[in-house]
């Protein structure tokens, strides 16, 4: 096992600088520029009388500071027009600079992940200050679906084809059907609405103005429930549905197997076969399920995280792509291929864990 | 049964017309308004007072320099305060921490201010010609992160100190700009003794700063300042956060809300100019993005004021009579307008000569029914809105009134189109012409921005009402980036754009100078010549404002002539404050509202009589 994940960890540091070089690369050949975005601000219309847009020595200031105007890589093909393209090589240029630093930064090697071109705010600082609540809503999302939809299955499967597995299945179907920002807004209406129940606050995550400081951390953890409830929801009905059909659907195929059909005849109960025999078999494709989980708690959902207005990495993705804030979504690329190779690797372990006959020695062979 | 069906059906059906109200929202015209305040507080209102401002993204920084953001304007607006203050109602400058309006000599580079006495921060020192020159110095210093408003201050030679009075200062400009006289009263002041304890700054001249030779390469002194200065706390942190404003910054709870709150025993207590009443205790600008949620904090009575919802929320939330009960909306006129502008200069092998004489471009604005434009953005409330004639809105006092409007005249259209040599010579409903040996079809590319529905609605509207006249127009969405590297490039036939205007006297160079096409800058179209480039130029340099007035009006009527746009109509700004709060105005200016004089209904005036008389 101790090789199996040497050898992994030693593939994950070229997979991760290929994807940031792709990254890297696709970002800087999109259309526009992030130094007018910088000169325009965030004035939703073009303004007429902001001649720092027109201001040539200005862009070139702005663009010799950021280093934009260094070549993208070591290398290029020149652009001339003879028969041959010739290769020019380039030690200084904005991935190397990215990467290794400069004089006014130690480079990402060094863990200075840069400043955003659009508030100057450190990118490690901007991501820690919104990673939390999109973590928070993925991880618990995933829990309660988890904790639901088990048992759920697993009672489900005992009985297939029954008049309850049945109504199970059609709601399963309409819930998965449903797109997320549909529901988000039907429960909104019902229940954030003074003509409707006005039970719950229709956006945030805290009361408007903070929390008094005299309140405990558990007071204010209890006042920020009502604001929990609705995204969650919306969050985690998906995944339970998937996953409770998933469930059902498993071990129901489990359960017409030979070796279920020999446990039976040696007397052993149902409890006992759901739980020792079928359960730890059915629990290969939870695990999958599990590891793409990872990416998605660094991305956080834009669209959710507008509509309830949380301030979480997904609106921040977004918002940084549209400025082209290449700092931000350049690092925010770095950390979710880390994460979701993370998470590959703990459910290759875990597969491991959950189905003996999975062995480290046989990937190698 | 099935006429008794059939018959409730029909009840139903009248009796829904018959009570459906007509929502008749007062017209607001003019550059302000102000609103009738209520008799008296409801019960069911909040007798909190503090101010929900509705916004919906952060500011991109709090910092006194280095920042460029609506939301950051507004705050900016309650936190700072500057030399000059605009004048929403006159459309001019008044005195701000000035005694009066500057004086200007004769040569039109020299403006003498006098500062009040009075002013104080907030640790006590009162404000003085030093925190002036430091203002200067920091936002001209080549090491300050400010790219978006740099180019403002380069324009300024010196501050020169009276060595006998220490409340008067020269501002000495390079050239003259009809904006010299305003422009310095725009930026709020900073505090030296706090942005710059050790006075480094004091070891630099303006002079220097503004000499594009000057070398900062070695500098580790002032580099160290500027890192400090450049730094994230003086935009985020409320600790590291001054001004001399009537607010301060509270908390900043990033993506929630930044909460502001009013400073006690401020030097501005007893004023009775609007820009300088605090009437809330706390003002909070909350953030929210969504249309949906917008509406529900409303219903709520969770916001207090709004500029800043979209045009079908608005419509929407003045159906639902518990938000008419609670609070007062208005659709206001803005400096803002929209037009379709045409490219006369292509500079791309994708595309046709096919605006290249006024004559083909006056027929597209004589085709374009600006009216039912206005009537799909603004439904039942489109004849609020202005139509925009000329380069410069009619709301202001430059504005040439002796330009008509064009109505559609789909005859007069075909007419000058066959002036300039397009005809159906195919007989397949597209207007043709022989260009340079080549025989093109009169279709052209209408770029739009992605951003919103009501872009696709406009360009499918203009689409199909240039297709009366036999063009065909192909509706491009875009994302805002590429919009803008296609305009800049040239590289577009028509585009359905908008520009952002203010209170100011107009600077024509941006959008019409030939060099702002040459260097790829804002004149998108390639308008202009050399005449219209010195007029341009005579129009900035004159400082006497009827002499350019008069020079601003006929520049207005060559634009009106080329037509390198067809100019559709002044953007509408969506108020909305709640009925609890009385001193509520609004103007075309941005940021169409000001926060600070809200008085709760609840809250008795305070009178300051000035010589016996009440304000």
């Amino acid at each position: 096992m101790r090789s199996y994940l040497l050898k992994r960890i030693l593939i994950f540091i070229p997979g991760i600088l290929f994807l940031v070089l792709l990254s890297f690369v696709l970002l800087k050949n999109a259309p526009g520029d992030p130094v007018e975005q910088i000169l325009s601000g965030q004035h939703p219309e073009m303004s007429s009388s902001n001649p720092a847009n027109d201001d040539a020595t200005l862009r070139a200031e702005i663009e010799h500071r950021l280093g934009l105007d260094l070549p993208l890589f070591y290398f290029n093909f020149s652009d001339d027009t003879s028969f041959l393209p010739h290769l020019e090589f380039h030690t200084k240029n904005q991935f190397s600079r990215w990467l290794f630093g400069s004089s006014d930064s130690n480079g990402i090697i060094r863990g200075d992940f840069g400043f955003s071109y659009q508030t100057n705010v450190p990118v490690i600082n901007i991501i820690s200050s919104k990673i939390g609540w999109s973590l928070f809503f993925t991880l618990i999302s995933i829990l309660i679906a988890y904790l639901i939809s088990v048992p759920l299955g697993l009672n489900l499967a005992l009985d297939p084809g029954s008049k309850k597995d049945r109504a199970y299945s059609l709601l399963f179907t309409i819930l998965f059907s449903l797109p997320g920002f549909w529901v988000a807004m039907f429960l909104m209406f019902i229940f954030c609405n003074p003509e409707m129940m006005n039970l719950l606050p229709s956006s945030g995550v805290m009361p408007t103005g903070g929390f008094d400081e005299s309140l405990s951390i558990s007071e204010k953890f209890i006042r920020t429930i009502p604001y929990l409830i609705i995204p969650t929801i919306t969050y985690t009905y998906s995944s339970f549905a998937f996953l409770t059909g998933n469930v059902k659907n498993s071990i129901a195929q489990i359960l017409q197997s030979d070796y279920i059909r020999t446990a039976r005849a040696k007397g052993l109960n149902d409890k006992g076969i759901l739980y020792k025999h079928a359960l730890p078999n059915a629990l290969l494709p939870l695990i999958t399920i599990f590891s793409h989980v990872f990416p998605y708690a660094i991305g956080g959902s834009v669209v959710f995280e507008t509509i309830f207005n949380i301030p979480g990495m997904g609106l921040t993705i977004f918002q940084s792509i549209g400025s082209q804030d290449y700092p931000v979504v350049i690092t925010i690329f770095l950390f979710t291929g880390m994460i979701t190779m993370v998470g590959f690797l703990l459910s290759d372990i875990l597969y491991a864990i959950a189905d003996p006959r999975i062995s480290f020695q046989n990937t190698e062979q | 049964m099935k006429r008794l069906f059939i018959g409730l059906i029909s009840i139903s059906i009248l009796t829904n017309c018959y009570n459906k109200k007509e929502s008749a929202l007062t017209p607001l015209t003019g550059v302000s308004s102000k609103i009738e305040d209520e008799r008296s507080m409801r019960d069911d209102w909040s007798k909190d007072n503090t101010v929900v401002v509705h916004t919906i993204s952060d500011p991109d920084n709090l910092h006194p320099t280095n920042g460029n953001s609506a939301p950051r304007s507004e705050i900016m607006l309650l936190t700072q305060r500057s030399v000059l203050y605009t004048d929403y109602e006159n459309q001019s400058m008044i005195p701000g921490l000035v005694k009066k309006s500057p004086i200007a000599l004769e040569d039109g580079l020299t403006y003498i201010y006098e500062l009040k006495t009075g002013p104080k921060w907030d640790d006590g020192t009162p404000f003085t010609i030093d925190d002036i020159l430091f203002t200067a110095k920091a936002y001209m210093c080549p090491l300050v992160n400010d790219p978006a408003v740099k180019t403002y201050w380069k324009n300024l030679k010196d501050i020169e100190i009276d060595g006998g009075n220490p409340s008067l200062f020269k501002v000495i400009m390079k050239t003259k700009n009809i904006q010299n006289a305003f422009w310095f009263g725009s930026f709020g002041v900073l505090q030296r003794k706090f942005h710059d304890p050790n006075n480094i700054l004091a070891n630099y001249s303006i002079s220097q700063f503004s000499d594009t030779s000057f070398k900062t390469t070695g500098d580790t002194i002032l580099m160290n300042w500027a890192n400090e200065f450049n730094s994230d706390k003086y935009g985020r942190d409320p600790k590291f956060l001054n001004g001399l404003g009537m607010y301060r910054v509270e908390k900043w709870e990033s993506g929630q809300f930044i909460t502001l709150i009013k400073k006690k025993d401020h030097w501005t207590e007893n004023s009775i100019d609007y820009h300088e009443h605090s009437y809330p205790d706390k003002i909070i600008f909350k953030i929210n993005k969504d249309d949906n949620s917008q509406q529900l904090e409303f219903k709520n009575q969770n916001f207090d004021v709004s500029t800043n919802i979209s045009m079908s929320s608005f419509l929407a939330l003045n159906e639902n009579e518990m938000f008419k009960k609670n609070y007062s909306s208005y659709l206001s006129p803005t400096f803002n307008y929209t037009y379709i502008g045409m490219n006369q200069r292509p500079q791309s092998m994708n595309r046709k000569q096919l605006f290249t004489d006024k004559e083909t471009r006056r027929a597209i604005a004589l085709s374009v029914p600006i009216d039912k434009i206005t009537k799909l953005i603004y439904g039942q409330y489109s004849d609020q809105c202005h139509q925009m004639i000329t380069n410069v809105s009619p709301l202001k006092k430059e504005f040439n009134s002796s330009l008509k409007p064009l109505e559609v005249d789909l005859k007069a259209a075909n007419k000058l189109l066959a002036e300039a040599n397009w005809k159906d010579s195919d007989n397949d409903g597209i207007l043709d012409k022989v260009i340079d040996g080549d025989k093109i079809n009169f279709e052209a590319d209408l770029n739009y921005l992605n951003t919103s529905p009501d872009w696709r609605d406009m360009a499918l509207l203009i689409s199909e009402e240039l297709k009366k006249i036999g063009i065909k127009i192909n509706p491009v969405p875009m994302e805002l980036k590429l919009f803008i590297e296609k305009a800049k490039s040239h590289d577009f036939d028509m585009m359905l754009g908008s520009w952002a205007g203010g209170s100011f006297s107009e600077d024509f160079t941006q959008l019409w100078h030939t060099n702002n096409w040459t260097n790829h800058g804002s004149n998108y179209c390639g308008f202009g010549n050399s005449t219209s480039d010195a007029l341009i130029d005579s129009i900035r340099l004159e400082i006497n404002l009827p002499r350019r007035d008069s020079l601003s009006r006929l520049f207005q009527t060559i634009i009106y002539e080329d037509q390198p746009y067809v100019f559709l109509y002044t953007s509408m700004r969506r108020n909305i404050i709640h009925r609890r709060f009385a001193n509520r105005m609004i103007f075309a200016d941005r940021p169409g509202t000001l926060i600070n004089p809200l008085r709760l209904l609840s809250i008795n005036p305070v009178i300051t009589l000035q010589n016996g008389i009440a304000p």
